[in-house]
């Protein structure tokens, strides 16, 4: 689906990514993201994490696809959750940019919340970086409150 | 794959980073979100409170199995935990105390009613398994190895020895103030009207005594009326999580109490002795995770053991002898103007503010009794006998009542002091005479 451009600014700025997804069994995993790229026009989100931190995430993605992303702003609590199929992709010199970008961001944006940097450091890894490049199905409102779980309509 | 078991798991249920839960619907969708609350049950057991994320709800029926993701407040360690859906409480002594510590939590920010719960779900521990950190482990530099219970231990030891009220409670503050090295203390005592009203305080800029709270408010109120020891380790997140789901929260309600405007963690206690809540203990800090499971286990223990006190000292005077008869001879200062407004025992000493409710009325009843029969000199006994106070809920709370009067007039320096000589009595000390004018 297309996305709105709010919501394209929205998914690259510094926001929390929390990643979904399931092996064959049915069991969920929780992994965590590094930075993110969106074609708003495409419906594609590139989402990067460290297959060292998160392997469970990464052999799920290779094996079924099935993604889930929550994008939380750690100020307000403002979060969206994309949903699709993903394939994972090594990594080429954009994403490696936008995810030390996004380090940096994320970074301080946590530290203005009063979080110690030691405690940011390990949720966030560059080691053994990959791409998990999300064909977006569906969009919701995941701020906590009475709309969350509504699904945004496709931008036409 | 390394594993730790749940129970040294206490310090990623604190509330203070937000845990992630992520599950899976019957046709394979994943779902990811954010867990305001997760309450460890038991060794094996954790319970999920989810207000708004109705997706995982659906979900959690149609595929039982679920991840959890937790964080070790103090170092940033993640716990991975596959977990399977058990089953829905909505009531028992777990959902209680999760909705409690929602409400509380919320009802700080105005969100009680937005907050409310309906259910917790409780899952089975599967497996735990540590995630490596990408840095060198960082030490637990917020944590503090003391030994809290050996510390409650001594202190408990100091507070048996006390026979009296006031030295009880100065006691017990000390005690947190330094020995726990609490940067803020403060206790209230409850009276018959559910209400709490601050009796001492450490570390605030102005002591607050006599400061009021209605029955239910603050989480001194909560912890009260619920009978049941409430914590919050990171305020700042409820703030901003309440804002999330409100635009705009209420205004900030003055609360006349002694408070730390930035605190990050709150812990109130309340003091239960014979089924009955006598007051709370609380304290706060500007420290995120100030106070830990040791420190609920040992506030748990002393807020008993002081509330046992209370209540012995409270229904025992002692054996005494008479109260003497002196007559007095001291008071040739210049005289002192009391205003009692009868429609709520309000007392004005010089026109200034003292006290309102029974230990104005207390007040009153022992001034009048000075200039009747010039004696300055009484006991708790025969005001407990004077029908003339009328106070069929003076009973049970007598001490507390002369206690809050007396260390109101000392705090506000008045010309009228009242002095305890000794275990069941009480002393008026006057710098010249007394003029009381009754009005409505």
């Amino acid at each position: 689906m297309r996305l709105d451009d709010d919501l394209a600014t929205f998914l690259q700025s510094p926001v929390m990514i929390i990643i979904g997804s399931h092996d064959a069994a049915g069991q969920p995993q929780v992994g965590r993201g590094h930075g993110a790229l969106v074609d708003a026009v495409a419906g594609v989100v590139e989402l990067l994490f460290s297959r060292w931190l998160w392997p469970g995430t990464a052999g799920n993605i290779a094996a079924n696809g099935a993604i889930a992303v929550t994008f939380a702003r750690p100020r307000d609590y403002a979060a969206y959750q994309i949903k699709g199929k993903a394939t994972l992709l090594v990594p080429e010199p954009r994403h490696v940019q936008a995810a030390a970008a996004y380090d940096d961001a994320i970074r301080a944006a946590l530290g203005a919340q009063g979080i110690p940097p030691p405690l940011i450091a390990s949720w966030l890894s560059d080691r053994d970086p990959v791409v998990a490049r999300i064909a977006v199905a569906e969009a919701f409102v995941q701020t906590p409150g009475p709309r969350a779980g509504l699904a945004l309509e496709p931008t036409a | 794959m390394s594993t730790a078991p749940l129970a040294g798991l206490d310090a990623c249920f604190e509330g203070v980073i937000p845990s992630i839960l992520a599950t899976t619907s019957a046709a394979g969708v994943p779902n990811i979100s954010y867990l305001s609350h997760v309450v460890q049950v038991d060794g094996v057991h954790v319970a999920l409170s989810n207000q708004f994320f109705s997706k995982t709800a659906s979900n959690i029926r149609e595929n039982p199995r679920a991840a959890l993701l937790v964080v070790d407040a103090r170092d940033g360690t993640q716990y991975r935990l596959d977990i399977r859906y058990a089953e829905s409480r909505d009531s028992g002594a777990v959902f209680e105390q999760v909705a409690a510590q929602l409400q509380a939590s919320s009802a700080q920010v105005g969100m009680a009613e937005v907050m409310k719960l309906r259910a917790v779900d409780v899952y089975r521990v599967e497996s735990v398994q540590r995630l490596p950190h990408p840095d060198e482990p960082v030490p637990a530099a917020a944590a503090d190895s003391a030994d809290r219970l050996g510390l409650a231990a001594a202190l408990s030891e100091r507070l048996a020895e006390q026979v009296e009220l006031e030295p009880l409670l100065d006691t017990l503050l000390d005690g947190l103030a330094r020995d726990f090295g609490y940067e803020r203390v403060l206790l209230l005592l409850g009276d018959a009207q559910g209400r709490l009203v601050a009796v001492d305080s450490r570390g605030y800029p102005a002591s607050g005594i006599g400061a009021e709270l209605l029955p239910g408010e603050g989480l001194a109120g909560r912890a009260a009326r619920g009978k049941r020891l409430l914590k919050s380790s990171d305020l700042s997140r409820v703030r901003r999580f309440a804002s999330a789901i409100r635009d705009t929260p209420d205004p900030a309600r003055e609360i006349p109490l002694p408070a730390l405007p930035d605190a990050m963690s709150q812990i109130a206690v309340p003091l239960v002795a014979g089924g009955r809540v006598q007051g709370v203990v609380f304290a706060e800090s500007r420290r995120r995770y100030a106070f830990t499971r040791q420190d609920e286990a040992a506030l748990a223990l002393l807020a008993r053991q002081l509330a046992a006190a209370i209540r012995v000292v409270e229904h025992g005077d002692g054996e005494l002898a008479p109260a003497r008869a002196d007559r007095d001879t001291a008071a040739d200062g210049p005289p002192c103007r009391l205003r009692h407004h009868l429609a709520d025992d309000s007392v004005f000493i010089e026109n200034e503010y003292v006290i309102k409710g029974v230990p104005g009325r207390l007040l009153v009843f022992l001034v009048e009794r000075m200039l009747q029969e010039g004696r300055r000199e009484f006991t708790n006994r025969e005001l407990r006998l004077a029908p003339a106070l009328g106070l069929p809920d003076i009973k049970d709370n007598l001490e507390t009542r002369l206690l809050l009067l007396r260390r109101r007039l000392a705090e506000r320096q008045l010309p009228l002091q009242l002095e305890r000589p000794g275990r069941g009595r009480i002393l008026l000390r006057v710098a010249g005479r007394v003029l009381v004018e009754h009005l409505p």
